[in-house]
């Protein structure tokens, strides 16, 4: 059993609110987990904490072998470009570049641009004559898949999905499934914050939160 | 509805408009200081120009031609007329009385250095004196006060003292006298010839006239000349402003004026019309602005009200574009919040009332808080360069408000193209 | 070594790629942006040329005051001076320094009605050496004029005088005799009210002192310059002759000119402050507006190093180009407000170029710190958050 994220006793509290209280949670390499809940269940803090946007105010978070939660900014700005590739609802593309450049923003922090990996990253996602659009001229589907794009392009260990079908239409929400499964088959792990009962149904596992805690997760499946 | 979108947007957005109003103030504290300073430079520079000396000289009303070079009379034989000293108060009872920044009186007459063949003057004048006039018990003048530009080695005489004097520093080298010397003086002519002793306490140094005389005390002259109470000229230093049409008009031909002209021609504190009123003061008198300083002053200051005019414009349209930009980046930033109030059935007029109100707003309390700093800010400027503070003009506040509040909304509507083109949709869905 | 090479070469490119996509495609705001640097640009440079001017503009200005210099006869008394030291004199002063300057020979002479002070002069000189002087009627134009004369305006009343009558002239000792034509009446104030103005050449003819002159006033642009050098060096090198700064004018001068460049010094400094304080509220409120974009580039992995070198080039090349229109327009504005106020144009000076250029790129990288240390302190988390 390969861990590649290990949570203990996971807390973070805004002054006296706790947002997240106490979470034990582990996911293996490979797999695909949905988090789930109502809206004020702590899913966007806990959604910060993975993607090391955030830090803990108590507990533990190992992510691919590396204890994170004693880390300052700095050091989680390294892991967070070296280990985590981040999907938004709202796609968050810089709007004066093309798409392709917008991928290569991603390599740019990381370590070195290579345009050719980044047209081709985009290639995959079936955007190869949209290169040279800038966010403006692209559809929202088409921004996602930029965005997914530009999460991939580093190899990272997860891929932190935020609602990603939130802002779109049936239509790109299938594509975009489509292509989450498609990781899924490559063997990526893939976790998504959603709200929507359909994307959770894909998901090998749901996490469900109610007020900050785990109210009910699936046991965690054994290594195929 | 209106008013409590307007409010929480102003709650809400605090710390940007907190922002805009103080950029506000910052500029309408500028530019009402330089208005400040521009309306009053007239006045504080006047009292610096005074440093050239007096500007109206006053002399008995008389027929006679002086026949006079480098100080000395060539036609001694002439009916000498005189002014009365007990007159001189008077000066300050005119109407432009506050404007006389000083005024000293003259006796001058021949005297030979005793031993020299060649004569020199023996000029008459108060020093420093006290001398009360209405509503001012404590004034004092003399040419202390009206010629800064006199330099004494040594000490000032006494205005009240006999035989002190201060000695022209040419005729002092060519003599080789210094200070503390004692001085024998002829005058008079042959037969009534007479002489005096005088004390030399100081050394004068004008570069002008001055150098080649002896000056003393008005009283001790009049005594040695036989002459009391009788002066022969005045010299008043006064603040005028500079002449222009009209006053070049009343100097041709008073009689041309008409009594509005008149009116507004006496209230004014041309160099003309205050030789005019001091003539009227001292009976039997002819007043002459010294065109030197009088036109000299009106030049200068003209150039330096200019100037500072300018600088206030210039200062005024550089803030008023950088207040624009900052408005229209705050109304761009907010590029969400326009696309939501039209999806929401807003026109656009609507849009621009919100925006314009909040300007309007911005500029309001940014305007009176920068009159506030302006005043200060010109009280400081005014110390730091004429050690004295400045009125605060009542004009400046009403223009500061309404230039504020017109920046503001300039500003904002520089970016309205920006509010018409944005399309609702666009906003909504992130793409921007 | 060649990877690292290589690596290096490609992010610099992406760094500038970056950066051109982020001028060229957000036109309107780094317009707002160029456009507020360039305005306090071109006051930085306005008020700099002007500053660095006015102590000249001004000193010129102040001459409208007349003869601050004086040169005569050693001796006291009544003694007179070749005119060829006059000559001597002038040599003596670089032609741009020299306003005016006119000899002056005084004597005694008869009218039809009395006896009256005439003056000799040189009435071009005499015209730029007192512009003080109020004329009725015209000036005698020509140097060699020997038919025209000026009379002061109360010799003009005493002797019931108008612009163009005859005056006739006599003196017994030289047997002149002859009518002159009043070409203008003149109005001082002071002694020049009572006297008759005449050329240097006829003023000689009439007083029988061919060459000779009593004394000469000048008018001398006197900053940076010193006068009483002058009239040592004068004393030195022409025995005979005194000469003097006249006090009541030169005095005066100093202390107006350190007056107005004070007035404009502060002045200067406070609208720097001001333009400098209108640059950072926009910088400040395009950062505000970019809140989102720092947030993503911070979760992307984009150190706080590297979102500070973005923006600080930015602004950096935003406000050189800024800077660079700035100067030019400074320059116009330079001259607009020199032939405004003086009527005369603001010269070019080298030095005002590194020194606006400095303080605007001081002043705009001040106005930068604020919205930099802003965009550090943007949480990443902020892109979580849909708006």
């Amino acid at each position: 059993m390969n861990k590649v994220l290990e949570m203990s006793g996971l807390t973070r509290r805004f002054g006296a609110v706790t947002a997240v209280d106490g979470i034990d949670l582990d996911i293996v390499a490979g797999e695909w987990v949905a988090i789930m809940g109502p809206s004020g269940s702590g899913k966007t803090t806990l959604m910060n904490l993975l993607a090391c946007l955030d830090a803990p105010s108590e507990g533990r978070y190992v992510l691919d072998g590396v204890d994170t939660s004693r880390l300052d900014d700095r050091e989680r700005t390294v892991v967070r470009r070296e280990k985590i590739g981040l999907v938004f609802q709202q796609f968050h593309l810089v709007p004066y570049l093309t798409a392709q450049e917008n991928v290569m923003l991603a390599q740019y922090y990381h370590s070195m641009t290579d345009k050719e990996e980044a047209a081709r990253a985009l290639a995959q996602m079936g955007m190869e004559h949209r290169l040279q659009h800038r966010p403006s001229q692209l559809s929202g589907g088409e921004q996602q898949r930029v965005c997914i794009a530009r999460a991939l392009i580093n190899q990272p260990a997860i891929i932190l999905a935020d609602e990603p079908t939130g802002n779109l239409d049936e239509q790109n929400e299938e594509i975009v499934l489509d292509i989450f499964r498609d990781l899924h088959r490559q063997g990526r792990t893939i976790i998504m914050v959603t709200h929507n009962p359909e994307m959770g149904e894909q998901a090998e596992r749901v996490v469900r939160l109610q007020h900050g805690r785990v109210e009910a997760a699936d046991p965690t499946p054994v290594t195929p | 509805m209106f008013i409590r979108m307007l409010r929480q947007s102003f709650l809400r957005g605090r710390k940007r408009k907190a922002l805009a109003v103080a950029t506000i103030v910052i500029s309408a504290s500028l530019i009402s200081a330089l208005m400040t300073i521009s309306i009053n430079v007239g006045d504080k520079m006047s009292r610096e120009l005074k440093s050239y000396g007096a500007n109206i000289n006053l002399l008995p009303k008389s027929e006679s031609i002086p026949l006079e070079i480098g100080g000395i009379d060539y036609n001694p034989l002439r009916g000498q007329s005189f002014l009365a000293e007990t007159d001189l108060p008077a000066i300050k009872e005119i109407f432009w009385r506050n404007n006389i920044a000083g005024f000293a009186p003259f006796l001058k007459t021949p005297v030979r250095l005793a031993g020299q063949r060649q004569p020199v003057q023996l000029i008459g004048t108060w020093f420093d004196r006290h001398q009360p006039v209405a509503n001012e018990p404590d004034y004092r003048t003399g040419v202390r006060q009206i010629n800064p530009f006199w330099e004494v080695v040594g000490d000032w005489p006494e205005d009240r003292a006999f035989g002190g004097v201060l000695l022209g520093s040419g005729l002092a080298a060519a003599a080789g006298l210094e200070v503390g010397d004692r001085i024998r003086i002829e005058l008079g002519e042959a037969e009534r010839q007479q002489s005096a002793e005088l004390q030399v306490v100081g050394l004068l140094k004008t570069g002008g006239a001055e150098d080649q005389s002896i000056v003393a005390p008005l009283a001790t002259v009049q005594q040695l000349t036989g002459l009391p109470g009788k002066i022969q000229a005045v010299s008043v230093s006064a603040l005028t402003v500079p002449e222009n049409a009209l006053a070049k008009k009343a100097r041709r031909n008073l009689d041309a004026l008409n009594t509005e002209e008149y009116d507004r021609w006496y209230c004014t504190a041309y160099v003309s019309t205050i030789a005019h009123q001091v003539e009227e003061a001292i009976p039997n008198s002819a007043a002459r602005p010294i065109w030197q300083v009088a036109a000299g002053e009106g030049a200068v200051m003209r150039k330096i009200q200019l100037l500072l005019l300018v600088v206030t414009v210039a200062a005024f349209i550089a803030s008023s574009l950088g207040i624009s930009s900052l408005m229209s980046t705050t109304i761009m930033e907010r590029s969400g919040e326009i696309g939501l109030m039209k999806a929401l059935g807003a026109a656009d007029r609507a849009v621009y009332l919100l925006f314009l109100s909040e300007a309007a707003v911005v500029g309001i309390i940014g305007g009176l808080l920068g009159c506030v700093a302006g005043a200060g800010l010109a009280q400081l400027i005014s110390l730091g360069i004429f050690r004295s503070t400045v009125p605060f003009a009542p004009v400046t506040l009403p223009v500061i408000l309404f230039t504020s509040v017109l920046i503001a909304l300039v500003g904002s509507l520089a970016p309205s193209r920006h509010i018409t083109r944005l399309l609702p949709a666009e906003v909504l869905h992130g793409r921007n | 070594m060649a990877a690292i090479s290589l690596q290096q070469r490609q992010n610099l490119r992406m760094f500038l790629r970056i950066l051109l996509q982020s001028l060229r495609i957000r036109k309107s705001r780094v317009l707002i942006a160029f456009c507020s640097i360039l305005i306090g640009a071109a006051v930085v440079f306005a008020l700099l040329s002007l500053y660095f001017d006015i102590s000249i503009k001004m000193s010129r200005e102040l001459r409208a005051y007349g003869a601050n210099f004086f040169v005569g006869a050693a001796e006291t008394g009544q003694p007179t001076l070749e005119a060829d030291v006059y000559r001597r004199v002038l040599e003596q002063i670089p032609a741009t320094r020299l306003v005016g300057a006119s000899p002056y020979l005084y004597g005694v002479a008869r009218l039809d009605l009395g006896n009256a002070v005439l003056a000799g002069v040189d009435f071009t000189g005499l015209r730029r050496l007192s512009p003080f002087w109020q004329v009725e009627g015209k000036w005698v134009a020509v140097d060699f004029d020997e038919e025209h004369c000026m009379i002061g305006r109360a010799l003009a009343r005493n002797m019931a005088l108008k612009v163009g009558d005859q005056l006739r002239v006599f003196k017994r000792e030289t047997g002149f005799n002859q009518s002159l034509t009043v070409r203008g009446i003149v109005e001082t104030g002071q002694a020049e009210d009572d006297q008759i103005f005449v050329n240097l050449s006829l003023a000689q003819k009439i007083l029988g002192q061919p060459g000779r002159i009593n004394h000469a006033m000048l008018s001398i642009l006197s900053r940076d310059f010193d006068t009483d050098a002058l009239a040592a060096r004068l004393k030195e090198q022409l025995p005979g002759v005194t000469a003097a700064p006249l006090r009541k004018v030169s005095y005066s001068e100093g202390k107006i000119l350190e007056k107005i460049k004070g007035l404009m010094a502060l002045v200067a400094v406070i609208i720097l402050a001001a333009t400098t304080f209108c640059v950072m509220t926009t910088l400040v409120a395009m950062v505000v507006e970019r809140t989102r974009e720092i947030a993503l580039l911070k979760s992307l992995g984009a150190e706080n190093r590297s979102i500070v070198r973005q923006f600080l080039i930015e602004t950096g090349c935003i406000s050189l180009a800024g800077i660079a229109g700035g100067m030019l327009v400074g320059f116009l504005l330079a001259q607009l407000l020199g032939q405004a106020v003086f009527g005369a144009a603001i010269s070019f000076r080298i030095a005002v170029v590194p020194l606006t250029l400095t303080v605007s790129l001081v002043a705009a990288l001040l106005a930068a710190i604020m919205p930099v240390r802003m965009a550090l302190r943007i949480a990443p988390a902020t892109v979580l958050k849909g708006e």
